[in-house]
């Protein structure tokens, strides 16, 4: 099959991992992948964005099928239950919002800037801001580093289904596939009562 | 033998679309996939691929039917 230009969309996804490492500040590039997605759903495009132009899943792809990394088993019956994807998602957005809290009290002046990121909402890693420290408020690098905590824990969690089972079977139940899917039957459903 | 798809618990990925060779498959509204029975030969590509694993491959005539009705 033809390649097209969003198929390389992968490469974006590993390389945002890369820079944030290199820089907090390229963190808020991931907003990106937050509002499109939910945009393109809210403008009737459906899940267009996991379709064809979300590097996440193509990276999963790439390393689970192409690199053959993934078992390639069904994932346990109850993870593909709407129980189970809401649920993470509701779980998921607690979190985000947690971390938005946490930059909130960073721009009030209620605490100060705690560098370093958080990897599965428990482990604390240190990591500095080297340079380029004082360009912005605070709250800015606050948000970068939550930001970019919440982006690598669910690489990881997507990449340890995708070793288990198959390749994007964080596709299932990631929170923005979930928000995008209920966004597209919402719409569908309000479509049909009008 | 062709590709059916449970559409209960589909989450419209695409996964299967993006395997099948034929472009049998089309997600309908972001909501789920729908395999085009004309198309489909059963190859059974997209059942490897789906990640909730709901594709199953059942009788053709079966299908048909069911396509009459909706
Ligand atoms: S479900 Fe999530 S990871 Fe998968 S394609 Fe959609 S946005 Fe990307
Ligand atoms: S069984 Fe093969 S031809 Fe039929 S929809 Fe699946 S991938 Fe396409
Ligand atoms: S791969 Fe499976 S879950 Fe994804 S759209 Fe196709 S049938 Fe639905």
């Amino acid at each position: 099959m033809k390649k097209r230009w969003y198929d390389y969309l992968y490469i974006f996804s590993a390389l945002y991992l890369f820079l944030g490492l290199f820089h907090i500040l390229f963190a808020w590039l991931g907003v990106i992948c937050f509002i499109t997605p939910l945009l393109i759903s809210i403008f009737g495009g459906g899940k267009t964005y996991c379709n064809k132009y979300c590097g996440r899943g193509q990276l999963f792809e790439l390393l689970g099928k192409k690199k053959k990394l993934s078992r390639n088993k069904p994932m346990p019956r109850f993870m593909t239950t709407k129980w189970f994807r809401y649920g993470f998602l509701i779980f998921f957005m607690i979190m985000f919002l947690n971390m938005i809290f946490a930059t909130y009290l960073v721009f009030s002046g209620a605490s100060s800037l705690k560098e370093g990121i958080k990897l599965l909402w428990t482990f604390r890693i240190p990591m500095k801001v080297y340079f380029a420290k004082n360009i912005f408020p605070a709250w800015v690098y606050q948000f970068a580093f939550g930001f970019y905590s919440v982006m690598l824990t669910s690489t990881l969690l997507g990449i340890i289904t995708m070793l288990l089972y198959k390749p994007r079977s964080w596709c299932v139940y990631c929170p923005m596939g979930t928000m995008t899917h209920g966004i597209s039957i919402l719409k569908e459903k309000t479509h049909k009562k009008e | 033998m062709k590709a059916q798809v449970d559409t209960d618990i589909c989450v419209a990925c695409g996964c299967c679309a993006k395997a099948c060779r034929r472009n049998a498959i089309q997600i309908h509204k972001g909501i789920y996939a729908v395999v085009d029975v004309e198309k489909c030969t059963g190859c059974g590509l997209c059942q490897r691929e789906c990640p909730a694993s709901i594709i199953t491959l059942v009788d053709g005539r079966a299908l048909a039917n069911e396509k009459k009705v909706v």
